[in-house]
């Protein structure tokens, strides 16, 4: 029933992680200067103290430790925060086309985050100066909880999740969302505004350490959490009734989950915008390649969104260079077709037995 | 072993289950039967502890039920269900083997590999278990899910008490499997397991059940127990239709024959 079915998970995940790592590398020479990948390995063998006679580019490594490094990384790790997001809620409401920017959570976490950028240091939030770098994160996760727990709300009936409900408060609210930071774009200053804009669509342009050690650090504890949730969310597969029967507390799960999913698409996308169709498409990529799994969909979302979020961010660096364009472009002009495509291979094989069979 | 006191459960103000008492024992098949809508799930519902605040009291093992966690619950007792909706594809052997589930933390031990593997030949379903769920027949997925809880409560010593609850067991199987199922629920009772279900089929109750419960509009009609005599006027007033009892050549049981004017 998939392409690798025979193929056991290790060797997948060892795959798509040397991938990651020749992804890395290739990606953080891509630029206004190119660094090819034996200059690359130079400068890391120096930085550990190996070959310490090679003639180094001192500008070339700052280029690389404080600029390329910093940004490819943090691709990686939205690119798996966002995609991991997209397994769990695929397998929490039981849905295929459930991703962190329908429910409102992306939409939500931007609208704080502009919130940030506008009233940095007006009232309250001079007041939480001294949060420093924690702030924007934070009033992007208060964002995006409240938007997140408004459509849930909206879309459940005595403990069941009606997901076409869902779906639609999901619009509604990601609407309201949006004319909001569209209203604080508007009365915000020039730069503001324009980084609002730029920022709507997704960018990685202003990635440093510390912005990558924020989420990375988020990012890693949500997914060593998810993973202890991965037995269950597999019988949960069998309808929520049934999952109780096999001993699991459905309600407690699914407000520990959202709250963890939550902070982990806030997170990211408080640093880098609303990047879209990567947390609904990877899973299914994975799904294709071998089953759902849920403890296989997570670790290998982590993998693959971290690959494919670095080359899309290596195609909005180079087609239009020396500018750059947005990233959320990037994803949606090659997300969209992808979803696309498996909605009508779906439509092919799905005669019976649901959008896989 | 199982004991429900004064059950009621209603919502808003219609009563769905209106005063139960019910007791059960182990090894024992008891088979609740009535018209669509008179309760019978809902019953089997609260006896399984997954329909909470209904009025009134029941008691599992000599505790009250509500005591029970949901581990605790796992462990004791296993429901199959009406229908199962898989969204994604699952292979066979997986779906069985979450009927371990409750029983392992994070890798299935050696003792549940072979617990699913004696459940899956027990349902005739082994070969079945690389293909994907989803990919099954109505009749095929239901025996992999009677696999599944007879996986779930697959006794650890023997005469260790559990429960099997069963909810139209038989309604996508053909003549062959009706029986089977049921003879595997018969053989389960004599273990010392507590087995009840919800069964239309009223021939097949009175074939296998040690007691046959009759509901209506929420209330226990009436009970019959093992070869006690039944009254046809009590099955014509529970399913508002007329019929004659004759006698089953094989097993001198009752067969209902009914009168469709």
């Amino acid at each position: 029933m998939n392409l690798l079915h025979s193929v056991k998970y290790s060797v997948i995940y060892w795959t798509l992680g040397v991938l990651l790592v020749i992804m890395v590398v290739i990606s953080a020479g891509v630029g206004a200067v190119h660094l090819p990948v034996s200059e690359i390995i130079d400068i890391i063998s120096h930085a550990f103290g190996g070959h310490p006679d090679t003639p180094i580019n001192s500008i070339h490594e700052g280029l690389f430790f404080q600029i390329r490094l910093p940004r490819t990384c943090m691709c990686f790790v939205v690119g798996a925060a966002l995609s991991v997001s997209g397994a769990l809620m695929q397998s929490l409401f039981r849905n295929p086309i459930v991703e962190p920017g329908l429910v409102g959570t992306s939409a939500g976490a931007a609208l704080g985050a502009s919130f940030t950028f506008v009233f940095a240091k007006v009232g309250i939030f001079a007041e939480l100066a001294f949060l420093g770098d924690l702030l924007l994160p934070l009033v992007a996760f208060v964002g995006g909880l409240t938007a997140t727990t408004i459509v849930y709300r909206f879309s459940s009936f005595y403990g069941k999740v009606n997901v076409s409900t869902m779906i639609l408060a999901g619009i509604a609210v990601n609407a309201m969302a949006a004319g909001g930071t569209g209203f604080l774009s508007y009365i915000a200053r020039d730069p503001q505004a324009r980084s609002i804009t730029f920022w709507n669509l997704g960018t990685f342009s202003g990635a440093d350490w510390k912005s990558v050690i924020i989420v990375a650090s988020i990012t890693l504890i949500c997914i060593l959490a998810v993973l202890r949730y991965a037995k269950p969310l597999n019988a949960l597969q069998l309808g929520e009734t049934e999952a109780n029967y096999l001993g699991i507390n459905i309600e407690r799960m699914k407000i520990q989950l959202i709250l963890i999913n939550t902070l982990m698409v806030s997170v990211a996308t408080s640093m880098v915008g609303v990047i879209s169709f990567v947390g609904l498409t990877v899973p299914h990529l994975l799904r294709i390649l071998k089953g759902s799994d849920n403890r296989y969909l997570m670790i290998g979302s982590a993998l693959m969104g971290g690959i494919l979020m670095t080359i899309a961010d290596m195609l909005a660096r180079i087609i239009i260079a020396p500018a750059e364009m947005p990233i959320g472009i990037i994803t949606a002009f090659v997300g969209a077709p992808v979803f696309l495509w498996l909605l009508y291979r779906n439509r092919k094989s799905g005669r019976r037995g649901g959008f896989y069979a | 072993m199982l004991n429900a006191r004064n059950v009621t459960y209603s919502i808003g103000n219609f009563k769905l289950v209106e005063d139960i008492t019910l007791d059960f024992k182990s090894g024992e098949l008891a088979v609740i039967m009535g018209q669509n809508g008179a309760g019978k799930s809902t019953l089997l519902k609260i006896l399984a502890g997954s329909l909470k605040h209904y009025a009134g009291e029941v008691i599992m093992m000599d505790r009250s039920l509500d005591s029970f966690s949901d581990l605790e619950l796992a462990k004791t007792r296993a429901v199959l269900s009406q229908h199962y909706d898989v969204s994604f594809p699952i292979p066979v052997g997986e779906i069985v083997l979450m009927g371990r589930y409750p029983h392992f933390k994070n890798t299935p031990s050696a003792n549940d590999n072979v617990i699913c593997e004696k459940a899956m030949e027990m349902m005739g379903v082994t070969q079945l278990s690389d293909r994907d769920y989803n990919t099954l027949s109505g009749g095929e997925s239901q025996k992999v899910q009677m696999a599944r809880v007879l996986a779930q409560i697959w006794q650890a010593e023997e005469n260790e008490q559990k429960i099997l609850f069963l909810d139209e067991p038989v309604s996508s199987l053909d003549l062959h499997y009706q029986h089977y199922i049921l003879r595997i629920a018969k053989e389960y009772a004599k273990s010392n397991i507590l087995v009840i279900a919800v069964l239309h089929d009223i021939n097949l109750a009175f074939n296998y059940a040690d007691r046959v419960i009759f509901m209506k509009t929420g209330k226990i009609v009436k009970t019959y127990s093992g070869d006690e005599e039944v009254d046809k006027a009590v099955v014509s007033e529970v399913f508002d239709v007329k019929t004659e009892i004759i006698k089953n050549p094989f097993s001198n049981k009752p067969i209902f024959v009914v009168d469709e004017k």
